[in-house]
């Protein structure tokens, strides 16, 4: 018979932080079903393992770093977004840095622009990123994990995951220049 | 500084990663370069805006569904809808413990149904008069049955322990031999619905057992489920 408790231990562990790892999925995924079928993976993966949880320290981070394996492998099956996707260069093929092409105009209406108005921006050019682009800003920018949890999370140094966050932005913001250019 | 020089460095200045001396050279340069402090401003803003964008939060169900889902390995498909038209037959079981709740010892009426479907994901179906909403549609491979069972409640009920015991013919899909699972379950008012993936192992009938454990009352509900069990729909 299966360990009719297990289920009561793994409930009692993980129930508290439901939603936070919703709202992470949520955030990876970009809607409500893919981030609660997310979570329902993490959950299915992670009941036989209560035994395992019960002894992490800190539960939340541990489920999302499992949660954003689960997310990762998921893509790389599918394949959802190619790399690349958009990749905003200067005439000359420098990427640049997209605060070059700021000019006081442009800034103007960005840097004054409502919230509502600007959430929606950013989030429209979040959403035309290339995955790993998207993925490393948002769990950053957006959800606030530290560099140094990120390098350790995708196995890079932090020295990478600083000037990939560098380039990331540069195209983020080269995306929102040229949408309100619009 | 130069203007570009200011730029290279900005993301470095608002993730507070610049040393102390490359600090006071922004610092410096942006005392005296509008438009620098400009572009300070525009990145600033996004970075405030992105940090506080709101997330939705799911239904009160949330936790309910996902807990229930992982202890009867209930895998939520998030890829091709294809996989749901390779779902099995759907067993629809309604388990009606409303009267429970409310009723005193009155026992609830048992009542099954069989719900065929051959393609797409699961439809409405009705048990004991309910309209069940769309429901968890779980991955399947073509030996797995997903088990539904909706619960009515007429007042909500923290900690209820569930137990479902299988007949022989059938096991939890996620748990190859095992037949009795135990969770323990948060009842809302109204109508309350889990699904349970189990693979038939081979054709038979039998029993579903299911023990509601408030940790004053028990409960036992039993169901017929298995291959005919659809014909005995409405003789329970």
């Amino acid at each position: 018979m299966l360990d009719r408790f297990r289920a009561r231990r793994f409930d009692r562990l993980v129930r508290p932080h439901l939603r936070s790892l919703y709202r992470f999925a949520y955030r990876l995924t970009g809607n409500a079903s893919d981030a609660e079928d997310l979570v329902q993976e993490v959950m299915v993966k992670l009941l036989p393992r209560t035994p395992e949880l019960e002894a992490v320290d800190n539960l939340l981070p541990w489920m999302n770093r499992v949660l954003y394996r689960l997310f990762l492998d998921h893509k790389r099956n599918i394949g959802r977004r190619p790399e690349g996707a958009l990749t905003l260069v200067t005439e000359d093929g420098d990427p640049g840095n997209g605060l070059d092409q700021f000019t006081a105009d442009a800034l103007g209406p960005l840097g004054e622009m409502e919230n509502d108005r600007l959430e929606a921006l950013v989030r429209s050019v979040l959403d035309e990123l290339p995955e790993a682009q998207r993925t490393l800003l948002v769990m950053h920018d957006w959800e606030g994990w530290a560099q140094e949890d990120l390098a350790n999370l995708m196995e890079v140094s932090n020295g990478t995951i600083r000037s990939r966050l560098h380039r990331y932005r540069q195209v983020l913001r080269q995306a929102l220049i040229k949408k309100l250019e619009q | 500084m130069q203007c570009h020089e200011m730029i290279e460095q900005m993301d470095d200045w608002c993730d507070q990663r610049l040393t102390e001396e490359q600090a006071r050279a922004c610092a410096r340069h942006l005392e005296h370069c509008g438009d620098c402090r400009l572009r300070l401003h525009a990145e600033q803003r996004r970075r405030e805006v992105m940090a506080t964008m709101a997330v939705p939060e799911p239904d009160e169900g949330f936790e309910q569904r996902m807990l229930a889902g992982a202890a009867g390995g209930n895998s939520r498909r998030w890829s091709s809808p294809a996989v749901g038209a390779a779902m099995a037959a759907c067993l629809v079981v309604g388990l009606m413990v409303g009267q429970w709740m409310t009723g005193g010892d009155q026992l609830a009426e048992v009542d099954t149904s069989l719900a065929s479907e051959e393609a797409g994901p699961a439809t409405q179906a009705t048990a004991s008069g309910w309209d069940l909403d769309e429901p968890v549609v779980p991955v399947m491979d073509t030996a797995v049955e997903t088990v539904r069972l909706a619960f009515s409640a007429g007042e909500p009920m923290k900690n209820v322990t569930l137990t479902l015991e299988m007949p022989a013919h059938m096991e939890l899909a996620s748990f190859p031999g095992e037949r009795t699972i135990s969770w323990q379950v948060d009842l809302e008012a109204g109508q309350n619905l889990l699904s349970l993936p189990v693979r038939n192992l081979f054709p038979g009938e039998g029993e579903l057992v299911a023990h509601l454990d408030d940790g004053e009352r028990r409960k036992t509900f039993r169901t017929p489920v298995g291959t005919d069990a659809g014909h005995n729909r409405g003789e329970s």
